[in-house]
């Protein structure tokens, strides 16, 4: 039985640039909880207390970020792949994370979600291109 | 005259012991690449019409020769016939963007000798 319940966050991204006229690179994510009478867990609240947030990108269904980097206070996150931004439309979900009234008992809101579409607006060339005759 | 050279010649090779040779004609280039230059990009498909690669033109240039190549292929041959010589091949990507417009790579160029 828990205690306490975690309650629907709003969520808010958008796809952009860190260098102006380039292509989309990041994803900006900002949310507001509504939940804010549950303590942060910490080294002395291990348990009934908030732990932060889970960032997931459901379309590839890879967990971005968790409560280890996106703590309890936390109101935004940047994620910025390592690879290039994916082209398309992505949907993301993010969830709070409590811990009940025993440190194993995790507690998980429903999902808060929005979805990016980052346009394609030019393409590369091929690459390597070559021939040779047979 | 030239009927008289004509049968003097298949004569000839007659004598010989030979048919006429008929010359092979050059083979096409195997032209390759090693990607098309956008990994983060879809390969659009009956559910996905925006923000996807579709196709590759390729253009033999030095004849004006254009062939339409499927998107999720890295070789392709030219068909038809090709002549002996020095042929430069573009190679362009094209997509549709998030309005269901195309758009389309600057060329990637190569030069075949066909002996």
């Amino acid at each position: 039985m828990t205690k306490f319940k975690l309650f629907l966050l709003t969520i808010a991204a958008f796809a952009f640039s860190s260098i102006p006229m380039h292509a989309q690179s990041a994803v900006a994510f900002t949310w507001t909880n509504t939940d804010t009478n549950i303590a942060a867990c910490s080294s002395t609240v291990t348990t009934n207390c908030f732990s932060g947030f889970t960032l997931t990108d459901t379309t590839t269904n890879t967990v971005l970020a968790t409560p280890s980097v996106l703590g309890a206070t936390a109101t935004s996150y940047t994620w910025t792949p390592a690879g290039g931004l994916f082209v398309g439309t992505h949907t993301f979900s993010l969830v709070a994370n409590a811990i009940g009234a025993t440190t194993t008992t995790q507690i998980v809101s429903t999902p808060a979600t929005t979805s990016v579409t980052n346009a394609l607006t030019s393409i590369n060339p091929p690459t390597g291109f070559s021939g040779k005759t047979q | 005259m030239k009927t008289i050279l004509s049968l003097a010649f298949a004569a000839l090779l007659v004598g010989c012991g030979h048919s006429p040779v008929t010359p092979t004609p050059p083979a096409p280039p195997v032209l390759t690449w090693t990607s098309n230059g956008n990994p983060n990009v879809s390969a659009c498909s009956a559910t996905v019409q925006t923000n996807c690669l579709a196709s590759y033109t390729l253009t033999d240039t030095t004849t004006g020769q254009v062939f339409t190549v499927a998107i999720n292929v890295l070789t392709y041959m030219p068909t038809g016939t090709i002549t002996i010589g020095s042929h430069t091949y573009n190679l362009i990507v094209n997509g549709i963007d998030n309005t269901g417009n195309t758009l389309q790579s600057k060329p990637a160029t190569t030069t075949v000798v066909i002996p």
